[in-house]
């Protein structure tokens, strides 16, 4: 059974008192393990897509359904614990809470999930550990690296054991260096069996996908395998 | 709203959280407290004055009993106007004594200031003529020596018990019996000291000098109109208010009052005297209370400002947390609390400043009791103060918790 499935999903907005479809009846299976390249153009919905898929938004119409869950009818409190507990996101602005130290941040998602202080600084510890940071654990982001703050975020995502990670152009703000950093550790969670979507526009990070589905207009106009 | 559905890790997490953010703004949140600190501050300072003040009148008249009665001449406003002054006379006092059934220990109390002397030094102290049943109706004894005994003030002898202060201030010793101290003239000679019944307000109830009511009456001369406060003790407590009633009655006959004219005398028991007192303290605590109330809904509007700004602040930090799995609640449940920081805090920040005040300003008067804010006017600052958090934390709060996760993750 697929982990992902979209069954003619389209996306509406009000803007300014027009209608705005930003995706249109998209159909997508994805399997559990798989690595899949999000690409298109600027506007095309890939950012919509992602939004979908990982809980923040529902669809206009058509069918969401995550692991046997449809999400089409889940309410925002519903919606908000798939999010904790089943989605690591990680931005392209790493998106980390300024005020908290590398390790608190990635602690995080474990206090929405209700996870015991001592339990949650131990996994904390670990995700840091597997991305490399372990001795980072009391920087605020402003004294980490770019780099180093995409692999906190890398590791908060991963923190709770989610069943997707969803990458929004996570090097588009990292040298060459962190970003084949940042693309090994996806290589290696993904080596796990981790299903991993990345909205992406460099080419050369799509083709480290076995899977590249590109969107044109909000529908999907290329679904390729590798 | 069920909060009940947030862990207690989260109220946790939500405490730090604000402790972080006030923190992180230290300047602005001080600014923010410190309106509820100087609304609460007041509060406690004037209820702790108030206390203070209470229990020491309270200890004035612990010893005078609930069985008590006082008759004093209270000029109506008119005849004020007029010159004239009412006064309840020698004869008001023979009145009462004769033909009032079912009291005893009636005892005049006449007082005049004046200056005392003893060698080379003087003192002016209130002179009290009063009969032997003062001691038993003010519950106030000798220490040293003797009181005034009922011969005394039959054959109007010039001798004097005096106030322990009196005795100080005159530079006599501990033991003055026998030691003669000069007044209006005359020596009387000192037969006992006082205890101690402690100051109020600076005015010392032992700073004084009683002599024979009728001794005072006669050192006084003819031409001295007297005016006299009584107090009685009712055998029979039930009593009481019949009484009194009784009392007025026979005062109105005798005074050749007509049932237009206002009573020129005031018949209380001891309980209506506190109950006055307490109702001045009341009227007090009432109007401070008001004013502190409209100081904290100021406070509060600080508060509701600084949340606001900070709400939008944090606009992308709000969206972060609901992409990381935050639910409306958490997000409701972490502004409240912040909002409840700044206010709790402000709230006890004031709750110690208001008993510093308070102990300070006592320290200015002499023997004031040392006030101690009552605990429930500290839960009162502390409960308001949180109340003032919630009630204006909401707004903001909601106006987070409402945000679109998108939206707040596409912020500036």
């Amino acid at each position: 059974m697929p982990l992902i499935t979209l069954k003619g999903v389209s996306k509406c907005y009000d803007v300014g008192g027009n209608t705005v479809s930003a995706l249109h009846n998209v159909d997508l299976c994805v399997a559990k393990g798989q690595r899949v390249a999000i690409v298109g153009s600027s506007g095309s919905g890939k950012s919509t897509l992602l939004n979908l898929i990982g809980c923040l938004d529902t669809p206009t119409s058509g069918e969401y359904v995550l692991d046997g869950r449809d999400i089409s009818v889940q309410d925002g409190r519903r919606l908000a614990r798939i999010r904790n507990a089943e989605i690591g996101f990680v931005f392209q602005s790493f998106h980390l809470l300024p005020r908290l130290t590398a390790l608190a941040n990635v602690m995080q998602p474990l206090v929405y999930g209700g996870v015991p202080m001592r339990e949650r600084k131990r996994r904390a510890l670990a995700a840091l550990t597997r991305v490399g940071l372990q001795d980072r654990g009391s920087h605020v982001p402003s004294q980490l690296s770019g780099g180093q703050r995409q692999r906190v975020a890398i590791a908060r995502a991963c923190v709770t054991r989610p069943s997707i990670v969803l990458a929004d152009e996570p090097t588009g703000n990292l040298d060459s260096a962190a970003t084949r950093q940042v693309m090994d550790l996806l290589d290696t969670l993904h080596g796990e069996g981790q299903t991993i979507l990345i909205v992406t526009h460099e080419t050369d990070i799509a083709t480290r996908c076995e899977r590249t589905v590109e969107l044109a207009d909000g529908r999907i106009v290329r679904d390729e395998r590798s | 709203m069920r909060i009940a559905r947030v862990s207690a890790p989260t109220f946790v997490e939500c405490f730090r959280s604000a402790l972080g953010s006030m923190a992180a703004h230290g300047l602005r949140s001080s600014l923010t407290t410190l309106g509820v600190v100087i609304g609460v501050a007041s509060i406690v300072a004037v209820i702790a004055l108030l206390e203070g003040l209470q229990s020491a009148i309270a200890s004035q008249f612990a010893g005078l009993g609930g069985t008590s009665l006082a008759i004093s001449a209270m000029t109506p406003l008119e005849d004020a106007l007029q010159g004239r002054r009412a006064r309840l006379t020698p004869e008001d006092l023979e009145l009462v004594r004769t033909r009032v059934d079912g009291v005893s220990n009636v005892t005049p109390l006449t007082v005049i200031h004046d200056e005392v002397h003893y060698g080379a030094r003087s003192a002016v102290v209130q002179v009290r003529g009063t009969t032997h049943s003062y001691q038993d109706v003010y519950n106030s004894f000798p220490s040293r020596g003797r009181f005034l005994s009922p011969a005394d003030d039959r054959q109007r002898r010039r001798v004097c018990v005096i106030g322990d202060q009196t005795r100080e201030s005159l530079g006599m010793e501990e033991e003055p019996m026998g030691q003669f101290i000069g007044l209006a003239g005359e020596w009387c000679r000192v037969v006992g000291v006082m205890e101690r019944k402690g100051a109020l307000l600076g005015a010392s109830p032992d700073h004084h000098v009683l002599l024979p009511y009728e001794t005072m009456r006669s050192m006084a001369g003819p031409d001295e109109p007297p005016d006299l406060l009584i107090h009685l003790t009712v055998v029979d407590p039930a009593q009481r208010l019949a009484t009194a009633e009784r009392i007025r009655a026979l005062l109105r006959r005798t005074r050749a009052l007509t049932p237009e004219d206002e009573d020129d005398f005031r018949v209380q028991t001891m309980e209506e005297v506190a109950e006055a007192l307490d109702a001045v303290a009341a009227t007090v605590t009432t109007f401070v209370a008001g004013m502190v109330g409209i100081s904290l809904l100021v406070a509060g509007v600080g508060v509701m400002n600084v949340m606001l700004v900070s709400v939008t602040e944090r606009t992308r930090e709000i969206g972060i947390r609901k992409a990381l799995g935050a639910t409306r609640h958490h997000v409701l449940l972490q502004f409240l609390i912040e909002a409840m920081t700044l206010s709790v805090s402000g709230g006890l920040i004031g709750l110690f400043a208001g008993a510093g005040i308070a102990a300070f300003v006592a320290s200015l008067i002499p023997d004031f009791p040392t006030p101690v804010p009552p605990p429930a006017a500290a839960a009162v600052a502390i409960v308001f103060s949180a109340l003032v958090g919630v009630a204006f934390g909401v707004l903001p709060a909601l106006r987070a918790a409402n945000l679109d996760p998108i939206e707040a993750l596409r912020h500036e």
